[in-house]
């Protein structure tokens, strides 16, 4: 793939809105024709801007959205709107004071879908088919049960000699989340390339590093990566990302 | 107002202008037999919402185009390419266990509703991955993609030369990186479906 730059996509947008001089264009297409990468790439932006363009679904599929947001969120309007009034009346009077204190000890939203989706990352199955040594043993042992801060340093050490397998990357991520540190596991799932065969888990697990640390944007922007996958854990993030969504 | 007591004729001519009315309707009545369809076929409520929209802008589309020539009621048709959809969606989580069965299923499947879903599967990739993106983003690409001028835009948002320039294209290459990201995407490229027309 082609190394995507400001500058590379400005010329391709002058080129494809016929903003370059012939000189600039007729040199431009020897460049194409030349560089299999480039041409691959100017097809890409071609179809993104053609595909764009279609103004017309695109209001239609804004408005479907918006309805169906309404009518997802209001799913009967037709009732009596005076008997709604007076029902919502008695349960706002009769419920007030329970509501009060059942939301006054609750935990803030982020920590409560934390908890509800967060699991450790598990270990049964990756090592099949291994023979890990002693040292190896040790920090599973201790990892498996439940010693997230004695299994780090081995962890750290196993990430660091062993990078190409990155399943060690997300045992040391769950561990730095349950000694609650998401910054770390932030950092350390960052590290990991887009192109990895975990990658679903990877977004996965940032966006709950994400928000355990309260930062929802972020999260909701991995957990849209994690639907887009449309893989193992696809309905597990649209449902947190509606949840989410509701809160907001 | 229910759909049954709408003209045909009237109902359609709504449907193709946008009516928000006319989509209320179909969401009220069509949707819940759609969420059935699919809880009964491995699928949840959310499943059922995504196929529902999509198939509404692939019947739009036709419609838009006067291609829609309806021997059955609207809402037949709707449910019809809701059906295909979800056999698509199966298919593609599932195909190996199941691959066989669903495309002979596919190969009996009316192939006007077929060519019309292949005709919107790139853009419904494209424009869906789009509405995903931040406000930001989006009314910022709105505008590059409308090819307003860069002054039009700094004028529209307020911001200034350079940032427009940087935006644009942070935005655009999240845009492209999600959608390059879609397991679709990488059907569509097999499939030889990616050309721009």
């Amino acid at each position: 793939m082609i190394k995507r730059t400001q500058e590379l996509f400005e010329a391709i947008e002058a080129y494809l809105s016929n903003r370059m001089t012939d000189a600039e264009s007729s040199d431009f297409e020897q460049r194409i024709d030349r560089d299999e990468e480039l041409r691959n790439e100017v097809a890409r932006h071609r179809l993104l801007h053609s595909e764009m363009r279609r103004k017309e679904l695109l209001d239609f599929r804004q408005l479907v959205m918006k309805v169906g947001a309404e009518e997802v969120s209001e799913p009967d309007n037709r009732f009596d709107l005076k008997l709604l009034w007076r029902v919502a009346a008695m349960l706002v009077l009769v419920s007030g004071i329970a509501l009060s204190y059942y939301f006054l000890s609750q935990p803030p939203l982020e920590e409560q879908l934390y908890s509800e989706y967060y699991v450790t990352y598990p270990v049964e199955g990756a090592w099949r088919g291994e023979s890990p040594d002693e040292r190896q043993k040790q920090v599973l042992a201790d990892y498996v049960s439940g010693a997230y801060a004695s299994a780090i340093p081995g962890l750290q050490a196993l990430v660091t000699q062993f990078p190409q397998k990155e399943v060690y990357q997300l045992y040391l991520t769950s561990a730095y989340l349950n000694t609650d540190n998401p910054t770390a596991a932030i950092m350390q799932l960052s590290g990991i390339s887009a192109q990895s065969k975990l990658i679903e888990e990877v977004d996965w697990y940032l966006s709950l590093s994400y928000l355990k640390m309260g930062k929802l944007e972020e999260a909701q922007v991995q957990l849209e990566k994690v639907v887009a996958f449309r893989g193992a854990l696809a309905d597990r993030a649209k449902e947190l990302l509606q949840k989410i969504e509701e809160e907001q | 107002m229910k759909l049954s007591e709408k003209d045909h004729n009237k109902l359609l001519r709504d449907f193709k202008e946008g009516d928000e009315q006319t989509i209320r309707l179909l969401y009220q009545e069509v949707l819940p037999g759609i969420k059935k369809y699919v809880a009964k076929n491995s699928g949840n409520e959310v499943d059922a919402e995504d196929i529902f929209q999509e198939a509404l802008v692939i019947v739009y589309e036709k419609a838009h185009r006067n291609e829609l020539h309806l021997t059955s009621a609207l809402s037949t048709y709707i449910f019809s390419v809701c059906r295909h959809l979800w056999y698509k969606v199966l298919r593609r989580r599932d195909k190996v266990e199941h691959g066989a069965e669903y495309d002979s299923y596919i190969l009996e499947a009316d192939e006007d509703i077929l060519a019309q879903i292949n005709k919107v599967e790139v853009n419904n990739l494209y424009q869906k991955h789009f509405l995903r993106l931040d406000e930001k983003c989006r009314k910022l690409l709105n505008l590059f993609f409308s090819e307003e001028t860069t002054e039009t835009i700094m004028r529209l948002t307020g911001y200034t030369h350079a940032y427009v320039r940087k935006k644009k294209f942070e935005c655009k290459q999240k845009l492209m990186m999600t959608i390059e990201k879609d397991p679709l995407y990488g059907e569509l490229v097999s499939d030889d479906k990616l050309s721009a027309s």
